[in-house]
C-alpha cells in the first residue's frame, strides 16, 4: 500500500476543511447581524405559550417588538404583573402596573334559554350565529357550541352540562382570546372583568324586558331590587340591565341573595371561596357557599 | 354522452309538475301588510312616512341616499299603523312599516314613478332589485364599472331550482313583456345582443317567447342541469367565456338579469310602475299549489292560508328553492322582493337533518360536481380546523354557494356551511377574491 496516497488524501481533505473554515469565518464576520441580546432574555421571561393575545403572532415577535421599543413592557396580557416586572427590569424601566383581568360570562341561559329554531349544522357558535343569529330566541345568549373552549390557549374554559362556558379562574390569564372568538362579542357575552370582581350579572340582553322574559328564565328583568338593597351603591340598572361598579363593590353578596331571577352570581378569587367552584356552581347555589366561606 | 353546458352540476328531481300548469292568480289582499325596509342587498331604507299617515299604492315609503340600495313602495292604499321591526325570511330582524290596507283596493292603479329623462334613475326610483333571489339593486348592474363594455344582455329564465315555476309562468303568460324587458335593458346599457335563456324542460314557454320575440332578441334553450341559472355558469353556457377569478361578470361583456327583473324594468320604463308585487310559487304539501301574484309585505302564513293551508305531514317550509333557500323558523315573515317560492316539504322529501359533522370518506363527488371547479371537502376540512388562510388559498371566495357539494355528499357533511364560514373569514381578512 502506497503511503503517499493516504497522505495525499488526508492532506487534500484537511486543506478543504481549512479553506471552508476560513470562508465560514469571513462570512460570519461580513454578514454579521446585530441581535439585541435583550430579545433572548425577554423571550425567556415571557410565558412562551404563543397565545397571540398581545396581537403579535408569537412570543418571539412580542419580544422583538418590546426590545425595539415598539411595544410597552406590559405587552404580555397573559403574563400579568410578574412577567411585566421581569420584562421591565430587563428593559431597565421602572415597574409598570398591570390591571389583572379575568374572563367572565354574562349569560346564564344554557338550558334555561328558549330555543326558537332547530339548528342542525356545524357545531360551532360562529357558524350557528351566521344563520339568523343561532338557535336561541335570545339574540344575546350563549349559543353553547364551545368556540371559546376550543380557542382558549390555557385550557381555562370548559362547557358544563348546561351548555355554558365555565371559566377556571386559576388557569385564566386574562388574555381575552375567548372574548374575541365569541361571535356574540359585539354584545359582550364574555367580558374581561377586574381580577378582584366579586359578582357578575349573568345577562347581557338589551332587548325589551318582556321579550327577555319569554326568551329565558334567567334574564335580568330590571326590577332594581339589587340597586335598592346594595349597601355600597355598587350596582345600578342602566338601560334596563343591572351593571356592577367593580370599584365600589365590597363583595358582600347582598345582590346575589336578593335577585329574584338568580341572574347575579359570585365570581372571582375571593378569600375563603374556591374561585373555580364559585364560578362553576351556578347561580343560587354559590350564595350558600358564600355564607359558609365568609 | 350527456350534453353539458357547463362543468359539474347535478340533476335533482324537478317536482315542477304540481304548479307548472297553474296560471298566475292574485293572492288576496291582506288587511295588514308588513313591508320590510330592507328587501335588497345594501343599505337599508329609512321610513319616509310617519305613523298615522295615509299612503297610496306605489307611494315611496322608505328610501336612503346610498349607491347600493333600492327604495320601498307601499303595495296598497291604506294607513301606516306602525313603524316597527319584523323578522324576515332570512332570520334577521329589520325595520318595517306596517300598513292597514283599505277595504277597496284598485290593484291596476298606482302612483307613477316620475320620468326625468334618465331611464336608469327611474329603474332605481322604482325600487327594482334582482328578483331571482339575490335582490341586488338592478341599477347598480346597469352601470358597469368604467372600462367595461356590455356587449350581451342575458335574461335568465332557466329556473334550475326544483319546485319553482314562477319564471316559467311569467315567460309563458307574458312573453311580450319579457322580450320588452330584454329590448329595454339592451338599449339602457348599449349592448348589441340580447339573449333569453331557459332550460329545455319548458318547451311551451320557449315557443311562446319565440312567437313574441322581436328586434333580434334571441331565445336559447339549454340542457336541464342545476345550477344552469347561476350567473357564471349561464355566461359560460351561452358565450363559452369564463368570468375571470375575482372579476365581475361584466368583465366578459355580459350582463345577466332574471326574467322577472326584466319585466319589472319594462314596467317602470313603459308604465312608470314601481315594484310592489311579485309572483311567488307556493308548492309542496299545501292545499292548492300554484303561482300567486303577491303584494310585498303579505305574511307567508297568510299566503299559505290562501293556497289552502299546510298539510299535516309538513316537516319544513323553505323560502326560495330547496337548493339555495332558507328554512323558515317562523311563518309570520313578510314576502319580499327576492322571494321566488314557498316550498312546504313533507316528511321524506326534506333533506336529512345533520346531527353533527360527519367524516369525509374521500369519495370525490364534491370536487367532481362543483360547477366552480373547487375542492369543497378540502375547504371544509380547513374551515373545520379554523385554518382560514389555507381555506382561502383553495379559492373559497370563488364559491357561488349553489349547494351542489352538500347535495351530493353521501355522508351529509355540512360542506356549504363550512365553505361559507371560510368565505366570510377570508373576506374579513381582506383576501382579494
Amino acid at each position: 500500500m502506497d503511503l503517499m496516497i493516504v497522505l495525499k488524501a488526508v492532506g487534500a481533505l484537511s486543506l478543504i476543511g481549512l479553506l471552508s473554515a476560513a470562508l465560514l469565518a469571513t462570512a460570519s464576520r461580513k454578514f454579521h447581524v446585530d441581535v439585541d441580546p435583550r430579545i433572548e432574555a425577554i423571550l425567556e421571561a415571557l410565558p412562551g405559550s404563543n397565545c397571540g393575545a398581545c396581537g403579535n403572532p408569537s412570543c418571539f415577535a412580542a419580544a422583538e417588538a418590546i426590545a425595539a421599543g415598539e411595544k410597552p413592557v406590559n405587552t404580555c396580557v397573559a403574563g400579568g404583573q410578574a412577567v411585566a416586572d421581569a420584562v421591565a427590569a430587563l428593559m431597565g424601566e421602572g415597574t409598570c402596573e398591570v390591571k389583572a383581568v379575568v374572563s367572565a360570562r354574562y349569560c346564564g341561559g344554557g338550558t334555561n334559554a328558549v330555543r326558537a329554531h332547530v339548528y342542525a349544522g356545524v357545531r360551532s357558535c360562529a357558524a350557528a350565529n351566521r344563520l339568523a343569529g343561532g338557535p336561541l330566541a335570545c339574540i344575546a345568549g350563549c349559543i353553547g357550541y364551545g368556540d371559546c373552549e376550543r380557542a382558549c390557549p390555557f385550557d381555562a374554559i370548559r362547557m358544563d352540562e348546561r351548555g355554558l362556558p365555565v371559566v377556571d379562574l386559576k388557569a385564566c390569564t386574562g388574555c381575552g382570546i375567548c372574548v374575541r372568538e365569541c361571535p356574540r362579542g359585539s354584545i359582550s357575552l364574555l367580558e374581561m372583568v377586574p381580577e378582584t370582581a366579586a359578582v357578575v350579572v349573568r345577562c347581557n340582553a338589551h332587548d325589551k324586558v318582556k321579550d327577555r322574559k319569554s326568551n329565558c328564565s334567567m334574564c335580568c328583568i330590571a326590577c332594581k331590587k339589587c340597586e335598592r338593597e346594595c349597601p355600597s351603591d355598587a350596582i345600578h340598572v342602566i338601560d334596563m340591565l343591572a351593571v356592577v361598579d367593580f370599584d365600589k363593590c365590597t363583595a358582600c353578596g347582598t345582590c346575589v341573595q336578593v335577585c329574584p331571577q338568580r341572574c347575579i352570581d359570585h365570581h372571582g378569587r375571593r378569600e375563603g371561596i374556591d374561585a373555580a367552584a364559585s364560578d362553576g356552581a351556578g347561580s343560587g347555589e354559590s350564595a350558600e357557599q358564600l355564607e359558609v366561606g365568609a | 354522452m350527456e350534453r353539458r353546458a357547463f362543468r359539474g352540476g347535478v340533476h335533482p328531481p324537478g317536482h315542477k309538475e304540481a304548479t307548472a300548469g297553474s296560471p298566475v292568480a292574485w293572492a288576496p289582499v291582506p288587511s295588514r301588510l308588513v313591508v320590510p325596509l330592507s328587501q335588497h342587498l345594501g343599505a337599508p331604507c329609512v321610513a319616509t312616512v310617519a305613523e298615522g299617515d295615509r299612503v297610496e299604492r306605489g307611494q315611496v315609503i322608505g328610501d336612503v341616499d346610498a349607491m347600493v340600495s333600492a327604495p320601498v313602495h307601499s303595495p296598497v292604499a291604506g294607513t301606516v299603523a306602525e313603524i316597527g321591526r319584523t323578522l324576515t325570511a332570512g332570520g334577521t330582524v329589520v325595520g318595517a312599516i306596517v300598513i292597514d290596507a283599505d277595504e277597496q283596493q284598485d290593484l291596476d292603479g298606482f302612483v307613477i314613478v316620475p320620468d326625468e329623462g334618465d331611464g336608469k334613475a327611474r329603474v332605481r326610483a322604482a325600487g327594482v332589485v334582482g328578483m331571482g333571489g339575490a335582490t341586488f339593486p338592478s341599477v347598480v348592474k346597469l352601470n358597469p364599472p368604467k372600462g367595461m363594455e356590455i356587449k350581451t344582455v342575458i335574461l335568465n329564465g332557466c329556473e334550475c331550482e326544483p319546485f319553482l315555476t314562477c319564471d316559467h309562468r311569467l315567460m309563458l303568460e307574458q312573453p311580450e313583456r319579457v322580450v320588452a324587458g330584454a329590448v329595454h335593458i339592451r338599449s339602457l346599457v348599449g349592448a348589441g345582443r340580447a339573449i333569453i335563456a331557459l332550460e329545455e324542460n319548458k318547451p311551451d314557454a320557449a315557443a311562446a317567447l319565440r312567437a313574441a320575440t322581436r328586434d333580434g332578441v334571441e331565445i336559447v334553450e339549454l340542457p336541464v342541469r342545476y345550477p344552469q341559472g347561476a350567473e357564471k355558469q349561464l355566461i359560460y353556457a351561452l358565450l363559452k367565456t369564463e368570468v375571470p377569478h375575482g372579476k365581475l361578470p361584466a368583465a366578459t361583456g355580459a350582463l345577466v338579469h332574471n326574467v322577472a327583473t326584466a319585466v319589472a324594468i319594462a314596467d317602470v320604463l313603459e308604465y312608470g310602475k314601481p315594484l310592489t308585487e311579485r309572483i311567488v310559487t307556493v308548492t309542496g304539501a299545501v292545499g292548492r299549489p300554484g303561482n300567486y301574484r303577491v303584494l310585498l309585505g303579505t305574511l307567508v302564513s297568510e299566503l299559505i292560508e290562501a293556497a289552502g293551508g299546510l298539510s299535516d305531514d309538513v316537516e319544513r317550509v323553505i323560502s326560495g328553492g330547496p337548493m339555495t333557500g332558507m328554512a323558515l323558523g317562523s311563518l309570520d315573515v313578510p314576502v319580499t322582493k327576492g322571494m321566488s317560492g314557498i316550498v312546504a316539504l313533507p316528511k321524506g322529501l326534506a333533506a336529512p337533518a345533520l346531527s353533527d359533522d360527519q367524516p369525509c370518506m374521500r369519495c370525490g363527488r364534491c370536487p367532481e360536481s362543483c360547477p366552480m371547479s373547487l375542492e369543497p371537502y378540502a375547504i371544509a376540512n380547513y374551515a373545520h380546523l379554523a385554518m382560514w388562510d389555507a381555506a382561502a388559498s383553495r379559492n373559497a371566495l370563488d364559491c357561488i354557494e349553489c349547494g351542489v357539494c352538500s347535495y351530493v355528499c353521501p355522508t351529509n357533511r355540512p360542506l356549504l356551511q363550512l365553505v361559507r364560514q371560510a368565505k366570510s373569514a377570508a373576506m374579513a381578512k381582506g383576501v382579494k377574491a
